[in-house]
């Protein structure tokens, strides 16, 4: 087990300087000169030349690489070009409520996903089947910004039950983790129901039925287990996803969160911004998978044994 | 006597046509399948009425996308409703509505799918070439693969619109650069699975080489996966270019695009909630049209695997 | 046991007209029509027929676990005297389990993977008995002991995955007996399991039965081993049940056309090698179109204009013994063991073949292994020896069999041999030369010489491709011919192995198992080939298939000079078939020689214990077999024991076999085995042994 753990942890180690090292080529290929940005358009070429040499920018690259992980060790993502903030200051106070915001909707579209299915494979091809896969497919087609939006004008504005954004009130949480956790529960209807129907038909649910347990039993004790092994797969897959939609999410919703940082970061060419929150996004993911894992190890008993036997 | 067992049965059922059919049978009995579904034929339709909306919006709308009428604003700059010159109004700059959206709809499946045709070459390429080597091809492959999975596709595009300025060109490759990767694992997977199944083993035994291999026997089989995966995913593809106009790097204004509506739209939800809402039904179409065909594409193939 | 027939009211089940039927969308199949049946307390009735006659139908109606869109229609099953076929389903919910339970074929799926051995046993009858969940804990524990699982409470906590095959289905037994019901039902319970395991749990099941006084219907399609096991048998044919009989009347005095023509199509292992085997011609019948007459009679070769017009019904001289045809075997006709089928197609070949031609085929001293978990950093850690140290040859012209059970690296050397795996030590030699010792084109032309026939057509053909095409893929691969004569040589092919022509145009799921197995075998033959390496190439098939697919192989061998290298694990087929045999166990080879040699005086014990636990489809003497049947269960490959590998379960045993691996040592002309304490004295021939005996 704790060689289990161990090997999982070494291969989100492994991830994360993966997505740290592509960032620091993308970053040192880029045509932009930070220098011209900080200096500001009309700058004689001389300020520009000595704040790109102050940059270290003039240095082989390897040293650049070097040093850039050293810094990072630190804990230190450099200044921003625009605003000249500590970045890893802003991300640590932007980070909570992203944080939230992701939680509240994995949790979400867990709950739907996996209820929908459960409705969907238990009464098979029935009104509630259908039911459920026509609720998984509305949230399929709309596109979580649009839904936002809808969601906006009329909890917001036509009816304010809700705020019309930013993040004053304790209910600011709602109207996204709500759009995020429908628009993404489909896929998990979707393959929960499957998943489902598929153990259903399996030779050891004939067992479970043959011991005389009730159908519900059945359901619940012994093919549920088995079926979430392809959801909670699913769900380490699609965390990445689901956090480009958080980031979206929050330029609707105006929440401080790191997405609209990334978003302003776009806007001004600020590198070391953008750079900084695609590093703790990579890391919340890589966290979010390891997770996974260990959830899937719990569920399946051979995992363990596969991967250390 | 023996032999007379061979005599072909004809069981439960199934239709012993003789007739000669195509070898490459799998898309399109399968898309003749799909035909015979409900929501296989809402599917059909809502693509078609999409695509073939798109190819002609030159043709269909009535007016210029750009072109900014002054009698599509009124007195007070308020843009005018629906009405016989602008069947869906005039947006906040006074330009129809109407023709704005096919032509935003032709922009948007337009990178949409030459996106997905760069995204599907790359993933099947870089899937059969990791699960059919193997060894350190497969680890270098897969363990690239596995970092730009953990990053937020809409940022990695966000991160390279920076670097290359985008026209409407480099937005197809970022698009299509950030859309392979689950295509290739998808793919991988697949073909790990055909290159255990025996009837490769009996190909390599009558001697076929990898070239053989691969081309008749691994892509007939990962075919209809790619066809069924590609549709599906030009929903999620037309999302995503929406998506991208929203945080300001998708396809530029002027140029007319679904998501760019619907992002300028937002601005007057309270006052004209309508032009947030009318491009973002026309998108949801389209994601549902594109699901509900890969879906029962998905379901027919399935039949015959 | 005789007089149960009459006893309907006081058996313990009595099943009566019963009719199920399964509703699809190409229409209503009948897949159980009329069937009658009772079951005494501590008795044992077979069911047997082949694949799609209904039979796990019949008995999956009892408990009413039946696939969706079907039901049972009409008809009564008296439990006790109580009907169960109008009870509510939370009624018969209530029996599962605890009145009546069932022991499914195939351990692996039946048990749920993600939950301990240990609740998923103790579950019915905390159910049923209301029990906490200690006393289920300490019920189970029982059971499990009772089902001879060593160290049982070490397994409560276990997972299937953890345990072997055997022990998978002693675990799934404990699990259906926990609460001691009046009736099992054993559905095909040794079917996935190893002839030395299958034995053990068979007896196991005879064991629990009369000890617990419990009914048993114990399906399955193996003739043997109902001989073995059942004390009355039922035969059933497209849903019905045709004959119906006590054990020892089926086997010696077997009267329905068809049970004979089963009973007959079994090779056995005395069968005469020199006669065919008789077939049943055609596959069953469609059972959504009843036939208005007898359903066999399309197949029969007694059949009349009555057959073909009125359906005969169940009835014999006896009430024990009843039957449903028109034209019985008489009873004075010949035994059916020794069938007067007509001689054909196989000459008499002397079994000194193998030293007088020069060989085809040779190995020498080949090791394959394989590393187990791989990863990055245990690479080359731990490895299985999949295949040890073998050496044999194989004459031009010979058929050389290789049995043994699953694990034991067989499969393994055939691959070796075909060149899909190269050794790691050692060398195949095909005509004198190694593989790697070729250069590319002449790899690319050795190809054309070894060919491999697969267990499982259907996994071997593109699912993509026509039949005709994936015929033509070799010769396409292999550049052979133009188009035209590709296509005449597939043609020729195809009425070579008695297919027609049509199925050119058909693909690989349009075609019936074994009909699929004759396409396998003419794609081996369009190269060429000098040497077939045949994989299990009838253990998926039908028993009546199985004869057709051995006759074919043996008129192929004839027709194009073929040697054959079979691999299985069906001793009785591999000895009708073969020249001679080679026995491995972990990989290694411990016993070889002629076939009858080996068969009739084995030197190595395991290779007696397995012709020992071979179910026989015959009468034997006090009914269950006693003796030397081999005991446990197959050691790690990973960690096989010191010496001779089989110590670990040999009777004879001894202190030197652990400190000793004993090599292949010579006892007749070709007979060798690896054994220090063998069953006959070395150097002796097999003709002495058979006088002194």
């Amino acid at each position: 087990m704790t060689r289990f753990i161990i090997r999982r942890l070494i291969g989100g180690v492994a991830v994360i300087w993966g997505i740290v090292t592509l960032v620091f080529i993308i970053g040192d290929a880029l045509p932009i000169n930070p220098a011209r940005i900080i200096a500001g358009p009309n700058a004689p070429a001389s300020v520009v030349r000595s704040i790109y040499n102050q940059l270290g920018l003039n240095r082989p690259l390897p040293q650049r690489y070097l040093s850039y992980l050293w810094q990072l060790l630190h804990g230190d993502l450099g200044q921003s070009y625009a605003t000249n903030q500590n970045v890893s200051q802003a991300l640590m106070q932007r980070l909570p409520f992203t944080l939230e915001l992701v939680t509240l909707s994995v949790i979400g579209e867990l709950l739907i996903g996996v209820s929908l299915a459960m409705i969907a494979a238990a009464h098979r091809r029935s009104f509630w089947d259908g039911a459920a896969s026509v609720t998984a497919l509305s949230g399929l087609m709309l596109p979580s910004f649009w839904l936002a939006l809808v969601l906006l004008y009329i909890l917001g504005y036509r009816w304010p039950i809700f705020p019309l954004g930013g993040v004053s009130s304790p209910s600011w949480v709602v109207l996204p983790a709500f759009t995020l956790a429908f628009t993404g529960a489909a896929y998990y209807t979707r393959i929960g129901r499957a998943s489902l129907i598929e153990e259903l038909s399996k030779d050891y649910v004939r067992t479970a039925r043959s011991k005389g347990l009730k159908p519900s039993h059945v359901l619940y004790k012994h093919a549920l287990r088995n079926a979430l092994r392809p959801i909670v797969t699913m769900a380490g897959l699609d965390f990445a996803t689901l956090m480009g939609g958080v980031l979206v999410i929050e330029q609707v919703f105006g929440i401080p969160g790191l997405g609209t940082l990334a978003w302003t970061a776009v806007l001004q060419n600020d590198l070391p911004m953008l750079e900084g929150v695609i590093i703790v996004i990579g890391v919340v993911i890589v966290i979010m998978t390891i997770l996974t894992d260990f959830v899937y190890a719990w569920l399946d008993p051979r995992v363990i044994v596969r991967n250390t036997g | 006597m023996s032999l007379t067992g061979a005599a072909v049965p004809a069981p439960d059922g199934t239709p012993s046509t003789p007739t000669r059919r195509a070898e490459a049978r799998p898309v399109r009995e399968a898309l003749r399948e799909v035909a015979t579904r409900p929501a296989g034929v809402v599917g059909m339709v809502l693509t078609c009425i999409v695509v073939v909306a798109a190819i002609f919006a030159p043709v269909i709308a009535p007016h210029s996308p750009l072109y900014q009428f002054p009698d599509g604003l009124r007195a007070n700059g308020s843009p005018v409703g629906p009405n016989a010159t602008f069947l869906l109004g005039a947006d906040a700059l006074g330009r129809d509505e109407f023709s704005r959206l096919l032509w935003g709809l032709r922009e948007t499946l337009a990178v949409s799918v030459t996106a997905n045709i760069i995204a599907a070459v790359i993933g099947v390429a870089v899937g059969c070439l990791a699960g059919y080597y193997g060894g350190w091809l497969d680890a270098v492959l897969m363990r690239i693969t596995e970092v730009l999975i953990a990053i937020p596709a809409i940022l990695l595009a966000a991160f390279l619109a920076i670097v290359i300025r985008p026209s409407l060109a480099t937005l197809i490759l970022i698009v299509g650069g950030v859309s392979w990767f689950y295509l290739a694992k998808i793919v991988r997977a697949e073909v790990l699975s055909i290159r255990q199944r025996e009837f490769v083993s009996a190909a390599k035994l009558y001697g076929a080489g990898s070239g053989t291999i691969i081309f008749i026997h691994v892509l007939r089989q990962v075919w209809s996966l790619v066809i069924v995966y590609t549709t599906l995913q030009l929903a999620d593809t037309a999302t995503f270019v929406s998506a991208m106009s929203f945080v300001g790097v998708g396809i530029q204004p002027p140029t007319p695009s679904l998501g760019d509506m619907i992002a300028d739209g937002s601005h007057y939800l309270e006052s004209i909630p309508r032009l947030a809402i009318v491009p973002g039904v026309a998108l949801g179409l389209v994601v549902l049209g594109f699901n509900l065909l890969g879906d029962s594409l998905h379901d027919a193939m399935e039949k015959h695997a | 046991m005789v007089g149960n027939v009459a006893a309907g009211d006081t058996a313990l089940l009595q099943v009566n007209d019963l009719h199920t039927d399964i509703t699809t969308r190409q229409g209503v199949v009948h897949a159980v029509s009329g069937v009658s049946l009772c079951i005494d307390a501590g008795e044992t009735v077979g069911l047997v027929g082949e694949s799609g006659c209904g039979k796990t139908m019949t008995a999956m109606s009892l408990v009413r676990l039946l696939p969706g869109g079907a039901g049972i229609t009409s008809g009564s099953i008296k439990l006790d005297g109580r009907d169960l076929v109008p009870l509510a389903d939370s009624q018969i919910r209530s029996l599962r389990g605890s009145q009546i339970s069932v022991v499914f074929q195939d351990p692996m799926t039946s048990l749920n993977p993600t939950m301990a051995i240990g609740h998923q046993i103790s579950e019915s009858f905390r159910l049923h008995r209301s029990a906490s969940r200690r006393q289920a804990r300490s019920r189970a524990l029982e059971v499990l002991g009772l089902v001879g699982m060593p160290r049982p409470s070490e397994r409560l906590g276990e997972y299937p995955h953890q345990l072997s095959g055997g022990m998978r289905q002693r675990a799934m037994i404990a699990l259906a007996l926990v609460c001691e019901p009046k009736l099992l039902i054993a559905d095909e319970p040794t079917t996935a399991l190893d002839a030395t395991i299958q034995a053990q749990i068979l007896e196991l099941l005879d064991n629990l039965r009369q000890r617990l006084g419990m009914g048993m219907l114990l399906v399955t399609h193996d003739m043997g081993v109902i001989a073995g096991h059942a004390d009355r048998v039922l035969v059933m044919y497209a849903g019905k049940i045709v004959e119906s009989a006590p054990t020892e009347g089926i086997f010696a005095d077997p009267r329905h056309r068809y049970t004979e023509a089963l009973l007959k199509s079994v090779p056995s292992l005395d069968q005469d090698r020199s006669r065919r085997l008789s077939t049943i011609p055609g596959t069953p019948p469609d059972l959504s179109h009843p036939l208005r007459g007898c359903s066999f009679a399309p197949r029969c070769s007694f059949a009349t204009d009555q057959c073909n017009e009125s359906e005969p019904i169940l009835d014999g001289e006896t009430e024990a013994h009843r039957y449903a045809c028109y034209h019985p075997r008489s009873t004075t006709a010949a035994s059916v063991t020794e069938p007067a089928s007509h001689k054909a197609g196989r000459s008499q070949r002397p079994t000194t073949l193998a030293r007088e031609s020069p060989p085809i085929l040779s190995l020498a001293s080949v090791s394959r292994r394989y590393p187990v978990g791989a990863g990055v950093f245990r690479r080359g850690s731990e490895s299985i020896k999949a295949v040890s140290d073998v050496s044999l040859t194989v004459a031009q012209g010979e058929t050389f069999g290789l049995v043994g059970e699953s694990g034991c690296g067989k499969s393994t050397l055939g691959r070796l041999i075909v060149a899909l795996e190269r050794p790691d030590e050692g060398s195949v030699l095909i005509n004198g030369t190694a593989f790697d010792a070729l250069s590319k084109p002449q790899q690319r032309q050795r190809r054309r010489d070894v060919q491999l026939v697969f267990q499982d057509s259907y996994s071997a053909m593109n699912p993509k491709m026509r039949i005709g095409s994936i015929m033509r893929d070799p010769l396409r691969v292999q550049r052979v011919g133009s188009a035209a004569e590709q296509r005449a040589r597939v043609t020729a092919l195809l009425d070579s192995v008695g297919l027609p022509q049509r199925v050119t145009d058909r693909f690989p799921h349009e075609l019936s198992g074994g009909q699929r197995q004759r396409v396998g075998f003419a794609r081996a033959l369009t190269l060429s080939p000098k040497l077939i390496v045949a994989d299990e190439p009838v253990s998926a098939l039908d028993v009546s298939v199985q004869a057709q697919i051995i006759n074919l192989m043996q008129s192929l061998q004839s027709e194009f000079n073929l040697t054959y290298v079979i691999v299985s694990h069906d001793l009785s087929v591999v000895r009708y078939v073969a020249d001679r045999i080679g026995v491995m166990y972990l990989g290694r080879l411990v016993e070889i020689g002629p076939s009858d040699a080996v068969y009739k005086h084995p030197a190595h014990p395991y290779t007696a214990g397995l012709l020992e636990s071979i179910p026989i489809p015959r009468l034997q003497q006090g009914n269950a077999k006693q003796g030397s049947a081999i005991r446990g269960e197959l050691p790690s490959a990973i960690h096989p024991p010191s010496g001779c590998p089989f110590r670990t379960r040999c009777p004879r045993a001894q202190d030197r076999c652990a400190n000793e691996a004993p090599i292949l040592r010579g006892f007749s002309s070709g007979h060798s085995a690896a054994c220090h304490f063998p069953l006959i004295p070395v150097g002796a021939s097999a003709d002495d042994i058979g006088r002194t005996i």
